[in-house]
C-alpha cells in the first residue's frame, strides 16, 4: 500500500533532478558564472561515469569471452584471442608505465594501424560491385544516382582538373556546393529540430530514458 | 540443382529468387531438393514450425491421448506407419480412418542446440503460448518503422472499435486474433475433406470484422484494377498478400485466381496445400524489403508442407541464413560474372599502380582556394601562442590522415609554433604520438622539437561534447594526462614558457577528424563559444558533411582541406613557401597516393558505365 507513494515521490525526485540538471546546462551553455562552472562540473562527472563505463565494458567484455572459451562453445578460438590480446596489451601499457610506452606504440603502429586499413580497404570491393549490381533497381532515381556518382568519382580524380575534361571538375564542384550542400544543412536542420523536441520532451518529464 | 534464367538463359542457383545475371525472376523450380538443415538458426521458429506440426492434443479424446502418449513413450515405433498428414485434424483423420486410434506422431525435426540468437515477438509467444501473459509496449523489440512494415495493419488507421471481439493480442493482425495454430490447421484440414467444408464449420472463426488487407504503397497505383461492376469477393481470412507468399509455383502465376474463382464464397482457402493462393501478377514488382528472420511471412513459411519450406525461406529470409553450398558449386566462369571480373580488375588496378606507375601523380595542379585559406590560417597564427591540435581519427582512415596530419605538423613545427595534441576518441593520442614522434625526429628538417618543451600529446578525454563543455569552462581540471609520461598536468605546465589557463590561450584549434560527429562537438561546443578560429583537415568523404559549418558566423570553422589531392596540393605549398624543402614531406608518397586515386576513381566510373550500358542495352533489347 506505501509502495505507490514512495515510487511517486522517487519518479518526482528523478524529474526534478533531470529537469534542474537540464536547465543548468542550457544556462551555462549561453553564459559565464555562476551556471558555467555548474555546467563545467556536471560535464567533468559526465567525463568520469564516461571514463569508468568504459573499464565496465572491458570486464565485462573479457568476463563474456573468458565464459565462452571456458564453456567451450561454437568460435571460442576468437574469444580466446581477443581476451589474450587485450590481457597482453594491457600488460604491455602497465608494465612500461603507461599507454605511452615504445612497446604499446610498437602494438598501435605494426598491428592495430594495418588492421584498421586493410579491414576498411576492403570496402572498395564491396562497393565496386555494388555499384555494378545497382541498376537492378530499374528505376530513374536509380540512373540519375549512378551518373552523378560518375561525375563526381571522375570529377575529383586529379587528372580531371586538366583540360579538356575539367569540366568534369567543374560540375563536380557545382555539385558539391549547391545541391548537396543544401540537402546537407538541411538534415543539420532536421536533426537540430528533432533534438530540440526530444531534449524537452526529457526536461519536461515526458520522456524519463533515465528511469529505464 | 540450377535453375535457369527464362530471359537470359543464364543458370542460376536453385535459391535464387531472380537471375543474378539479368535479374529477372526466377519460376520456382518444385524439384528443388530440400535440405533438412533450412540455414535457420531461430529455435523458437523451429518451435513454431514444431507446434504446427503436433496434433491439437486439446482436442483429442482420452483415448487418443493415451494412445498419443504411448507412441511418444516408445521409439521403437517406425512413424512413418501411423503418422498422418500433420495439416489434417484429428477429427478429420478420424473420419477418414473410420474412427481408428491411429496416434499422429511428430516430424522428426533437428532442433538447433545452443541458446536462441533472439527471442520470439509477442504475437509468436501469444501464439505457442495462448495463456501466456502479454509483454507490454515498451518491450517490443522491434522499431517503429520496423513493425509498420512488418505488420501494417497494426500501425494502420483501424479505430478499436472495428477490432475483432475477444481477446486481442497487441501486435497481432485482426485475422489471427482468437486463433490459435492449431484451430487454423484443423480448419485448413476441415475445407479439405468433404464433410469439414460446410459453413457450419466455420462458425468459431467468426469472420466478421476482419478488415481486408491494406496493400503495400504502390499497389493501388498500378495498372490492374478490379472492375466495379464486378461481385466483391467475400472477406477472407487470410489476406491475399499472405497466401502469395506460396505462390512462386509457375502454374500459380499461369492461372491466377483460378482456385479462388471456383471455391465456394464463405469457404475458408487453407493456406496449406499449395495452389489455393492468388499470386500477385509478375509485372506488379512491388519493392518489399526482405522480412528480418521472425517476420510474419517467415512464420507462415514454417506452416508451408515441408516441400516447400525450403525453398519459400531461402527466398524469403536474408541471404546471410540461407545455405552457402550453392555457392561453392558455383564454376569459375559464373564466379567471373561479374564479382570476379570486378576483383580482377582492383586487383590489375593496384599492380598498375605499383609497376607501371602511371603519370597521373605528377600533374601540377595549383593550390585550390580551400588549400589557400587553410594555409593561410596557420600562418596567421603568433608564435607566442601553441596551437590545440585535436587527432579524432582512428586506423581505417589513417591512409588518408596520416598524410594530412604529417603535413599539418610539418607546418607548424616549421614556424616553431609550439602545440599540444588531445583526442576525443580513444584511439586519437596513440596516432598523435606516432606523427609527432616521426616529424620531430626528422633528422632532415632538423627542427629541433624537444617534447614538453615544444608539444606534448595528451591522452584521450572520454564524453564528448560534455567533455569539451568541461574543457571549456574547467580547463586545469579537465585536461587529460600526458599520454607519454601518463602525468597529471595543469595549464601552467602544458608547455614551457606558456601559461594556458583557459582554452581561449590557445592561438587556433587544428582539427584532424575523421568523423562529422567529433567535429561538430567541437564546433559547437568550443567553436561557437570563443573567438577561436578553427580549421578542419578531415577524409574526402566527409567533406561534404563538414561544409554547412564553414563560412557561418560564429560558428567558428575558418578552413577545410580533405582528401589526397588537396594534401598533395597543401605540401607543394609548403614546399613552394620553403616551409618544408629539407624534411621527409619534400619526397613524401604522395605520387603514389594520387596515382591510386586516380586509377580506382577510372576504375569505379567504367564500372558504373559498364552498368549504365548494360541497363540501357536490355531495355532496349525488350523494347
Amino acid at each position: 500500500m506505501n509502495s505507490r507513494p514512495a515510487s511517486t515521490i522517487l519518479v518526482a525526485i528523478n524529474l526534478l533532478i533531470a529537469a534542474v540538471a537540464g536547465i543548468v546546462t542550457i544556462i551555462g551553455f549561453f553564459t559565464r558564472g555562476t551556471f558555467a562552472d555548474l555546467l563545467g562540473m556536471l560535464s567533468q562527472w559526465v567525463t568520469v561515469i564516461v571514463g569508468f563505463a568504459l573499464l565496465v565494458g572491458l570486464a565485462n567484455l573479457i568476463k563474456v569471452h573468458i565464459g565462452r572459451v571456458i564453456k567451450g562453445q561454437k568460435d571460442w578460438f576468437y574469444s580466446l584471442v581477443l581476451v589474450g590480446s587485450a590481457l597482453a596489451v594491457l600488460a604491455l601499457g602497465l608494465a612500461g608505465g603507461g599507454p605511452g610506452d615504445t612497446s604499446v606504440a610498437w602494438v598501435f603502429q605494426w598491428i592495430y594501424q594495418p588492421l584498421g586499413a586493410a579491414l576498411f580497404s576492403l570496402l572498395a570491393f564491396f562497393l565496386t560491385t555494388a555499384l555494378f549490381r545497382l541498376p537492378k533497381m530499374r528505376n530513374a532515381e536509380a540512373a540519375i544516382l549512378l551518373i552523378t556518382a560518375l561525375i563526381v568519382i571522375v570529377g575529383q580524380a586529379p587528372f580531371s582538373a586538366t583540360p579538356p575534361i575539367d569540366i568534369l571538375s567543374d560540375i563536380r564542384t557545382w555539385l558539391m556546393d549547391y545541391p548537396v550542400l543544401a540537402a546537407v544543412r538541411a538534415i543539420i536542420l532536421g536533426v537540430a529540430f528533432g533534438a530540440i523536441a526530444t531534449s524537452l520532451r526529457v526536461l519536461l518529464g515526458f520522456d524519463r530514458p533515465y528511469m529505464e | 540443382m540450377e535453375i535457369t534464367c527464362p530471359n537470359c538463359e543464364a543458370p542460376n542457383a536453385s535459391t535464387n529468387r531472380f537471375c543474378s545475371k539479368c535479374g529477372e525472376p526466377l519460376p520456382f523450380d518444385a524439384a528443388a531438393p530440400q535440405q533438412e538443415n533450412s540455414g535457420l538458426d531461430l529455435p523458437w521458429l523451429q518451435s513454431v514450425q514444431d507446434q504446427a506440426e503436433k496434433p491439437p492434443t486439446e482436442k483429442l479424446t482420452g483415448a487418443q491421448i493415451k494412445q498419443n502418449a504411448a507412441t511418444s513413450s516408445d521409439p521403437q515405433q517406425p512413424q512413418g506407419e501411423a503418422a498422418p498428414s500433420p495439416a489434417v485434424p484429428v477429427e478429420a483423420q478420424s473420419q477418414a480412418d473410420g474412427e481408428t486410434d491411429s496416434a499422429p506422431a511428430s516430424a522428426p525435426v533437428d532442433v538447433p542446440q545452443g541458446p536462441p540468437d533472439e527471442p520470439p515477438p509477442g504475437w509468436v509467444v501469444s501464439i505457442l503460448e495462448p495463456a501466456a501473459p502479454q509483454p507490454s509496449a515498451d518491450q517490443q523489440n522491434y522499431e517503429p518503422e520496423e513493425l509498420a512494415h512488418i505488420m501494417p495493419w497494426s500501425h494502420g488507421t483501424t479505430p478499436p472499435e472495428d477490432a475483432i471481439a475477444g481477446e486481442n493480442v497487441p501486435g497481432l493482425p485482426p485475422w489471427l486474433n482468437n486463433i490459435t495454430v492449431q484451430e487454423t490447421i484443423q480448419a485448413a484440414g476441415a475445407s479439405a475433406s468433404p464433410a469439414a467444408s460446410q459453413p457450419a464449420d466455420l462458425d468459431d472463426l467468426d469472420l466478421e470484422g476482419i478488415e481486408p488487407f491494406a496493400p503495400p504503397p504502390g499497389y493501388e497505383d498500378l495498372p490492374a484494377q478490379p472492375d466495379p461492376n464486378e461481385k466483391v469477393k467475400p472477406v477472407e481470412q487470410v489476406p491475399e498478400w499472405l497466401r502469395s507468399i506460396t505462390a512462386n509455383a509457375p502454374e500459380e502465376v499461369a492461372a491466377p485466381g483460378s482456385q479462388l474463382d471456383s471455391a465456394p464464397p464463405s469457404a475458408f482457402v487453407p493456406i496449406v496445400g499449395g495452389v489455393q493462393s492468388e499470386p500477385l501478377p509478375i509485372s506488379r514488382s512491388i519493392p518489399v524489403r526482405a522480412p528480418r528472420a521472425g517476420a510474419v511471412e517467415a512464420i507462415t513459411a514454417l506452416l508451408q508442407p515441408a516441400t516447400d519450406t525450403k525453398h519459400v525461406l531461402t527466398g524469403m529470409l536474408p541471404t546471410t541464413v540461407s545455405s552457402t553450398t550453392e555457392a561453392r558449386r558455383r564454376s569459375p566462369i559464373q564466379w567471373l560474372l561479374p564479382d570476379g571480373i570486378i576483383y580482377l580488375a582492383i586487383l590489375a588496378s593496384l599492380l598498375a599502380i605499383l609497376i607501371i606507375r602511371p603519370p597521373f601523380g605528377e600533374i601540377a595542379l595549383p593550390a585550390s582556394a580551400d588549400v589557400q585559406d587553410f594555409y593561410s590560417q596557420i600562418e596567421a597564427v603568433t608564435s607566442s601562442k601553441p596551437v590545440l591540435v585535436v587527432y579524432d581519427w582512428d586506423a581505417t582512415r589513417s591512409g588518408e590522415m596520416t598524410a594530412l596530419s604529417e603535413a599539418v605538423t610539418h607546418h607548424l613545427m616549421s614556424r616553431r609554433i609550439r602545440f599540444v595534441t588531445m583526442s576525443t576518441v580513444p584511439q586519437g593520442p596513440g596516432f598523435a604520438q606516432l606523427v609527432t614522434q616521426s616529424v620531430a625526429q626528422d633528422t632532415r628538417g632538423n627542427y629541433g622539437y624537444e617534447y614538453g618543451r615544444d608539444y606534448r600529446v595528451l591522452g584521450y578525454l572520454p564524453g564528448n561534447e560534455a567533455a569539451l563543455s568541461a574543457l571549456l569552462n574547467n580547463f586545469d581540471e579537465s585536461l587529460p594526462r600526458d599520454y607519454s609520461n601518463s602525468q597529471k598536468l595543469d595549464g601552467a605546465s602544458l608547455i614551457q614558457g606558456s601559461t594556458i589557463q583557459r582554452i581561449e590561450d590557445f592561438g587556433l584549434i587544428i582539427a584532424l577528424s575523421s568523423d562529422e560527429g567529433e567535429l561538430r562537438g567541437l564546433i559547437e561546443q568550443i567553436g561557437t563559444r570563443t573567438n577561436l578560429p578553427v580549421i578542419a583537415a578531415v577524409p574526402q568523404a566527409l567533406i561534404p558533411l563538414v561544409r554547412p559549418y564553414q563560412d557561418i558566423p560564429m560558428a567558428g570553422l575558418e578552413a577545410v582541406i580533405g582528401g589526397p589531392l588537396q594534401t598533395h596540393q597543401y605540401a607543394t605549398q609548403l614546399r613552394k613557401a620553403g616551409r618544408v624543402s629539407g624534411s621527409t614531406l619534400s619526397d613524401a608518397s604522395m605520387p603514389d597516393r594520387l596515382n591510386a586515386q586516380s586509377v580506382a576513381s577510372l576504375l569505379v566510373g567504367l564500372v558504373i558505365l559498364a552498368a549504365l550500358i548494360r541497363l540501357i542495352t536490355k531495355r532496349a533489347l525488350r523494347r
